[in-house]
């Protein structure tokens, strides 16, 4: 499929014009495969009124809304192809996406994933220091969380894994303390986790000034990246910013060298890391298009609206074209300083929930 | 704590909410040396005036129109005397209710306080107004997000002169804005009321609720509440999706009286399509609709998707309004912005078993054994049946209650042997 030809090529070399001759092809492609294996979203495309025969621009493909996997279980073609069930943290609804990975989806993200963190990581295998509890990874059957979903996604990038917190998710020292241990003189090593679970971390050390300097102290090789993810909700609510969290951590992992990576369930494998210049690039894998949240109608760039993003990844459910509740920005095309090709944009925020305004209300 | 309205002049300055208090209750005297028929003429000139007013009824539309209609002189008596055993001069002195041994009159609470829902001003100015036909007097802690369109409102009151003049009537009426987390003013005000009066969600009620308060101190909640309909066979389905729509299209379907579900005997589908293009009608012609925040497109695209998928779905192309067709059993959870879902029925009294205090009104089009109907599903809940086009007009019994007699205490006065 054209996808998997997508994946075969680098994910920033080609400019958007390039991209688009090779990439509008592959979604439509993947569009019409599960049109035709998704009964569920072939009566959603029917529903929109499109013709599936017109010639039509890939802002006018009918796209669901993220909310959708988590009121009804979407699945392409045979759920006997099915061998692991993502779900989500479920931080804003309280109820989690349901998302069905068949062998080929699973290929696929890895693939796009790994292609993706090279260009932010090299290609040298790093000592991996996590953030999180070995159990949180570990497989239960064939529900897995995205958190253990993307811990195994990275570690395709990893020597070794070190997970360093206990299963109530505080800093166990004697893990840490072995973990540490194993780092050779002047190596650079990954300081992985989720964004708040890390910062958590950091606000349990600082009630504990010798916990602090065991770990400020661990952490020498000025090159350590720290790699975070899962958005920004959680600290949002307690007023930490981007800025503050990157001073604070870099000192903590004695780092300059902080990547956000956006990402998110329904889309696995096609992420959005940061570059040195603090953009996060549209790779040849997907597409950003912004839409304004009041009209849903598509906005140029430099304007801020609700993020749609497309990919032809997916094979085992209809998540191609989706609309996300996370407000956006696309800033350029072609033209980052740090050299990659295609849109850059900014994650402004996740979109809030207004407050019932009446004196109705729900069931 | 801001001070917004005040002695009928519109002000925008920091007070202290102890002396806000304090003034209120000092014009206790004058609202209280008011007739109650001075009143209601003073209101009903109001309304007359209000219906005149090319400026107010661009800012509050039909809503403004129904509001004049409760305050016309006619609704007025007609309420008061409904709530108050027969006789509003009760309000005015101690009358002969034919009960041995004793007259009664209805003195007033005293000091009402109001706690106001989100955007829909027009709903608390129906409290209090209640409230000053009652002879209390009133601090109202209005919406951050809809003060301006209420103070405005009640600024026109400034020019209306009957034996009443508007600028003294409005001495016994205060609004105030107050920070939600400043819980120190709220229950100060919570505190000194005589009555009080919120309308909101659940978070603002129980908000409200948990204030400290005197032990003689009554509560009228408006809220939160649901509102469905029923539809038979025998009705004319396509008057009543005309209708439909208005209610619908009123505040968004953010009122408690707001309709989300709506079960129909015979061809659901042709009703669906009709309410489609009745929403769309009156969304263009008549009530554009101005809720639109991101959040709530995606709810309404999320509700979008997953219907199209099991059942039917009739849409505007933008979020405008939505038709969800659906054999799903029972009522739909409110997604609110005139989304409404369309479920066809055999037998009404299915319904019954979702009858519980937190539905409130039913729009009803039915015949034949209505009553029985009717009486079977609001055994458990269920407090007003208007018709449809009719849901969201305020009156009064509302949620089950009449405001009017919450307002006052009965006073019995032994017969003079």
């Amino acid at each position: 499929m054209k996808s998997d030809e997508l994946l075969e090529r680098e994910p920033y070399d080609l400019d958007e014009k390039e991209k688009q001759a090779v990439y509008a092809p592959a979604l439509k492609e993947s569009f019409g495969f599960h049109y035709n294996n998704c009964p569920q979203f072939k009566s959603f495309v029917d529903s929109q009124g499109f013709d599936m025969k017109s010639d039509y621009a890939l802002e006018d493909m009918p796209y669901l809304p993220i909310g959708i996997f988590k009121e009804v279980e979407l699945v392409t073609g045979s759920k006997d192809l099915i061998k692991t069930m993502i779900k989500s943290s479920a931080t804003t609804s309280g109820k989690p996406s349901m998302i069905p990975l068949d062998d080929i989806t699973a290929k696929r993200q890895q693939v796009a994933l790994r292609k993706i963190m090279s260009s932010y990581m090299g290609t040298d295998r790093m000592l991996f220091i996590v953030l999180d509890a070995r159990s949180t990874a570990s497989k239960q059957g064939i529900k897995t969380s995205s958190r253990a979903s993307a811990i195994r996604g990275l570690s395709q990038f990893a020597k070794s894994m070190k997970f360093i917190l206990d299963d109530d998710l505080k800093l166990d020292v004697d893990e840490f303390k072995k973990a540490v241990a194993g780092i050779e003189n002047d190596q650079k090593i990954c300081i992985f986790g989720f964004t708040w679970l890390i910062y958590k971390v950091f606000l349990g050390l600082q009630k504990d000034k010798a916990a602090m300097d065991m770990f400020t102290s661990a952490f020498t090789h000025t090159e350590n990246i720290v790699l975070h993810i899962g958005g920004w909700k959680k600290l949002k609510d307690i007023a930490v910013e981007k800025e503050q969290f990157n001073k604070e951590i870099g000192s903590l992992c004695n780092s300059d060298h902080i990547i956000d990576f956006y990402g998110m369930t329904e889309q696995l494998g096609t992420v959005y890391p940061d570059c040195k210049e603090g953009y996060k690039h549209v790779p040849l894998y997907s597409d950003l298009i912004i839409r304004d949240p009041a009209t849903l109608e598509p906005l140029g760039i430099k304007k801020a609206g609700l993020m749609q993003l497309s990919t032809p990844i997916p094979n085992s459910y209809p998540g191609i074209n989706l609309l996300t509740e996370d407000i956006g920005e696309i800033r350029g095309i072609d033209d980052c300083k740090c050299g990659r090709r295609g849109k850059y944009f900014l994650f402004r925020k996740r979109s809030e929930k207004a407050p019932i305004k009446g004196c109705g209300d729900t069931l | 704590m801001k001070l917004i309205f005040s002695k009928g002049k519109i002000v925008q300055k920091d007070a202290d909410i102890k002396q806000v208090i304090d003034d209120l209750r000092e014009s206790r005297d004058l609202i209280g040396s008011y007739s109650s028929d001075d009143l209601i003429e003073f209101f009903d000139k109001a309304a007359e005036s209000w219906t005149k007013d090319k400026e107010l009824l661009k800012i509050f539309g039909g809503g403004l129109k129904h509001l004049a209609d409760f305050i016309k002189k006619d609704n007025t008596v007609r309420m008061l005397d409904f709530a108050l055993r027969g006789n509003h001069k009760v309000l005015d002195g101690f009358v002969d209710f034919n009960q041995p041994g004793y007259t009664y009159m209805c003195q007033p609470r005293g000091l009402v306080v109001h706690w106001l829902a989100g955007n829909v001003p027009l709903l608390g100015f129906y409290s209090i107004i209640q409230a000053a036909l009652t002879k209390n007097v009133s601090l109202v802690k209005a919406s951050n997000r809809a003060y301006e369109d209420l103070v405005k409102l009640l600024g026109s009151l400034n020019s209306i002169e009957t034996k009443i003049s508007g600028k003294k009537l409005l001495q016994t009426i205060c609004v105030v804005l107050v920070d939600r987390d400043d819980k120190k003013t709220q229950t100060i005000m919570s505190e000194a009321a005589d009555v009080r009066i919120a309308w909101g969600g659940p978070e603002a009620i129980e908000a409200i609720t948990s204030l400290k308060k005197s032990i003689f101190c009554d509560d009228i909640i408006y809220g939160p509440k649901y509102s469905y309909g029923i539809v038979d066979k025998a009705a004319d389905q396509a008057k009543v999706a005309k209708r439909l729509a208005f209610d619908i299209c009123t505040f968004d379907q953010y009122a408690c009286s707001s309709p989300h579900t709506i079960f129909v005997q015979g061809n659901s589908i042709a009703f669906a399509e009709n309410l489609a293009k009745q929403l769309d009608f009156v969304t263009k012609k008549f009530l554009p609709k101005e809720d639109r925040d991101a959040q709530k497109n995606l709810d309404i695209l999320t509700q979008r998707a997953k219907y199209s998928m099991t059942g039917k779905v009739f849409s505007s192309k933008n979020t405008d309004w939505t038709v969800i067709h659906t054999d799903e059993e029972g009522l739909a959870d409110a997604c609110f912005s005139r989304v409404v879902f369309i479920k066809p029925i055999k037998d009404f009294k299915e319904l019954s078993s979702y009858s519980t205090r937190k539905i409130q009104t039913l729009g009803v089009a039915i015949s034949g054994e209505r009553e029985k109907i009717i009486s079977k599903l609001t055994r458990n809940g269920i407090d007003r049946c208007p018709k449809y086009g009719e849901m969201t007009l305020f009156e009064s019994p509302w949620d089950g209650f009449f405001a009017i007699d919450r307002l006052v205490r009965w006073v019995g006065l032994c017969k003079d042997d």
